[in-house]
């Protein structure tokens, strides 16, 4: 992720500066998610009206782009037929991490309606993509969609960037050490027996 | 090793004038940021406004911090270049259309004492290096192995370069009223009052009235291309999401994309500054040598640059966006012999005064 | 020529046009509502919604009989209802909210939300109207499985605990209607007995004899 590979130092992260670092930097990932133009079916009209005068998505730094390579994250909004279904992960993995995915209302979320005989329709839009928060109705309410938004940046506020690295290398270190008493008293084992 | 030793003797000789250029240098960049910074927020606030919304509010207090979040997203983006992309100059682009609008702002006079660069030839100079944006773009626009990319790009190209045939003109026009390019000068010709502004006619006194018609349309004219010039409503064709996904830079994510979202700003700013100059008396107070002190002069060159850079955003979110013909209609046919009438008339009057 | 002049007073001065409506929009009062900080429960002034605002759904399960008419009345098959009988000998003696005798516990009420249309249909259904829409619509989650809502007051001990007392019921009433039956034919043979009897000594009337085999 950019300059995030330059500070990947698991052994000298320690202490305030980097917890601090990550904060601002989670913060900026968290108040600044622009979206991608995107709308599959009635839900997307929901959507536009999230993004109109009175409910007004851009009060939470929420700003449209058209291009996936500018988004940070995608609301699939609608029914997800299977032949939608290649291109929505096309579009997914042409957003550069870090990215995030919002499924909103029914269809998205399960199939909806059509989870029992849509024989053209995905059953949960998270067999095609992983999906970060799940908004239910048939449309959700506009005021439900800025709560999952809001629900979004406080996920994304609480991501670690440097302590997981630390965490994953300490976990390590001690697996390590567990396999190596292991190892350690079954030799110790095997030399009492002989 | 006498190559070592010329080039120890060069900088331990010139350690005073590389200092001096770096600090210049950074004041221009700078003013940018900060500019940038500001302009992003105004932006969205103004768009907010006009549709009865409250755009950005939640970062910080009245969404103040928002461009600076947006900086710290832009920074931790995955940075992709796209597999058949041809990569020297898809990782050059951006920097070369910086590059046009960095370069121009090293000519703007900010004040009577300060000028990054003294350059008497500045007009030219800017009509020189603005050419340099549409370098950057096409260089973009091919790199990119994407047919919408190249589209807008080969939009974006024919419209800046049928736009700064009218932009010249005017400029032409100002200059042979002024009998100058440097841009320091043109604005010191302008001093005394609102008055002796080159979009009133200039600094000749009651007979100059015939002229100011022209110079108005002249000004009315020189704005539009200067929206076109910066891809900016009604004229962003090179990027209209309904037909091309984002127009040249669809393929560009994270800081490269950044480069030109600042580009596009600075871009404004250096349009604006122009029209500033050449039109609205540069660095000098509209009401004679009223608060004309050069540190007021700052104030009052980045006070009107900022009104033009408002009235291109409150531009943006009143029209819709033009057809490709109507874009070439209107500069070939419309704003052409517009400047060119006004071209004669101001040269007369440059002539005449 | 006049025509091309027209066409560009008429272009320039309509653009004047809609500079002055969004300039005078630019100043107008806006009509944004700050979800988070003023939600829509509040500014409705009460508990209420918009009319046929169709959130998430709510079961009273005191109202609640076990009819399943909902899990019939639901296009998706969003709904799983299972019930289990009340027994008897339950020292738990469960009533309705209208004060009637409960007969069937709710040993499960699901709806999955994430596949629920929220078209009401369930709530039309209903006798008793314990399936209602409420006014809670802030139930986005991280995980899907956090969609699907137990209604039912039961665990699964609670569950099987209620199952083995019906089972236990059941048990003792076939057992009871075994005895039943036991008793019943000891009380045939005997019958048979006294009748050869009453037969072999030849004393009684055929009126007796008449109503012994009607009572048997």
């Amino acid at each position: 992720m950019g300059l995030l590979n330059a500070l990947d130092n698991p052994i000298n992260a320690d202490g305030i500066i980097l917890g601090k670092v990550e904060d601002l930097f989670n913060w900026g990932r968290a108040k600044s998610n622009w979206f991608l133009q995107f709308g599959l079916a009635c839900c997307a009209i929901e959507f536009m009206a999230v993004n109109a005068s009175h409910f007004d998505l851009m009060r939470f730094g929420n700003i449209p782009r058209s291009s996936p390579r500018q988004a940070d994250y995608i609301v699939i909004s609608g029914t997800v037929t299977l032949k939608m279904a290649e291109r929505i992960k096309i579009l997914f993995e042409q957003i550069p991490e870090p990215r995030y995915a919002i499924s909103m209302g029914s269809c998205a979320n399960s199939g909806g309606p059509y989870w029992q005989h849509g024989y053209n329709v995905l059953k949960g839009i998270d067999r095609v993509i992983p999906i970060d928060v799940y908004i239910p109705g048939c449309p959700p309410r506009p005021e439900a969609f800025e709560q999952a938004v809001l629900k979004l940046q406080e996920k994304i506020s609480m991501e670690e960037i440097f302590k997981k690295r630390e965490r994953v290398a300490q976990e390590d270190k001690m697996l390590e050490s567990m396999l190596k008493a292991e190892e350690n008293n079954f030799i110790e084992n095997v030399n009492k027996h002989i | 090793m006498e190559n070592h030793q010329f080039l120890f003797n060069f900088i331990s000789e010139y350690t005073g004038d590389i200092l001096a250029g770096v600090l210049i240098a950074i004041i221009p960049l700078a003013l940018l940021l900060v500019y940038a910074l500001v302009a992003i927020y105004g932006e969205l606030k103004i768009a907010s406004f006009i549709q009865l919304k409250l755009g950005p509010m939640r970062t910080g207090k009245w969404g103040l911090l928002q461009p600076v979040a947006e900086v710290f997203k832009l920074l931790q983006k995955e940075d992709i270049t796209p597999d058949g992309a041809d990569k020297p100059l898809f990782n050059l682009a951006p920097f070369i259309i910086f590059l046009g609008c960095y370069a121009a702002l090293s000519v703007l006079p900010l004040s009577s004492h300060f000028a990054p660069s003294g350059l008497n030839i500045g007009l030219f100079f800017i009509i020189a290096i603005s050419s340099l944006a549409v370098l950057g773009i096409v260089m973009g626009g091919w790199a990119s192995n994407n047919k919408y990319s190249l589209i807008g790009a080969m939009r974006s190209v024919s419209q800046i370069i049928s736009y700064e045939i009218p932009a010249a003109m005017c400029i032409l026009g100002v200059a042979s009223m002024a009998h100058s390019l440097d841009m320091n000068v043109i604005s010191a010709q302008q001093q005394g009052g609102f008055w002796n502004w080159y979009v009133l006619g200039g600094p000749a006194g009651i007979s100059k009235i015939w002229l100011i018609p022209f110079t108005v349309v002249m000004f009315i004219v020189y704005f539009v291309t200067s929206l076109a010039e910066t891809n900016r409503t009604p004229f962003d064709v090179p990027e209209g999401e309904s037909e091309l996904v984002a127009g040249y830079h669809t393929e560009y994510s994270g800081m490269k994309f950044a480069f030109f979202y600042l580009a596009e700003y600075g871009n404004m700013f250096v349009v604006s500054a122009i029209m500033t100059v050449i039109f609205f008396g540069g660095w000098s107070s509209p009401f004679g040598d009223f608060l004309n002190s050069p540190i007021w002069q700052i104030f009052w060159f980045i006070a009107k640059s900022m009104f033009f850079v408002g009235l291109q955003i409150w531009l943006r979110w009143t029209l819709p966006r033009t057809r490709v013909d109507q874009l070439m209609y209107l500069c070939w046919k419309i704003l052409l012999p517009l400047s060119m009438v006004c071209f004669l008339a101001m040269a007369l009057g440059g002539m005449l005064y | 020529m006049i025509n091309y002049l027209k066409n560009i007073i008429k272009g320039f001065s309509t653009i004047l046009v809609g500079m002055k409506v969004t300039f005078i929009n630019l100043f107008r009062p806006n009509v944004t509502v700050q979800y988070p900080n003023v939600h829509p429960l509040v500014r409705a002034g009460s508990d209420k919604m918009p009319d046929n605002a169709r959130n998430k759904l709510n079961v009273i399960i005191p109202k609640c009989t076990g009819c399943k008419s909902c899990e019939k009345a639901c296009p998706v098959n969003c709904i799983t209802i299972e019930t289990t009988k009340v027994a008897s000998i339950d020292t738990e003696k469960p009533l309705m909210e209208d004060g009637k005798k409960r007969v069937f516990w709710l040993s499960q009420f699901d709806i999955d939300f994430a596949k629920c249309c929220f078209c009401g249909l369930c709530t039309i259904a209903c006798p008793t109207s314990a399936i209602v829409h409420s006014t809670d619509f802030e139930y986005s989650c991280y995980d899907r499985n956090e969609l699907l809502v137990h209604f039912s007051p039961f665990n699964k001990e609670q569950v099987a605990e209620k199952k083995r007392i019906l089972a236990e019921e059941v048990k003792q009433k076939a057992e009871k209607a075994l005895a039943d039956k036991q008793a019943a034919e000891k009380a045939a043979q005997e019958q048979n007995i006294t009748d050869s009897k009453i037969k072999s000594s030849d004393d009684q009337t055929s009126a007796n004899q008449n109503i012994q085999n009607n009572s048997n």
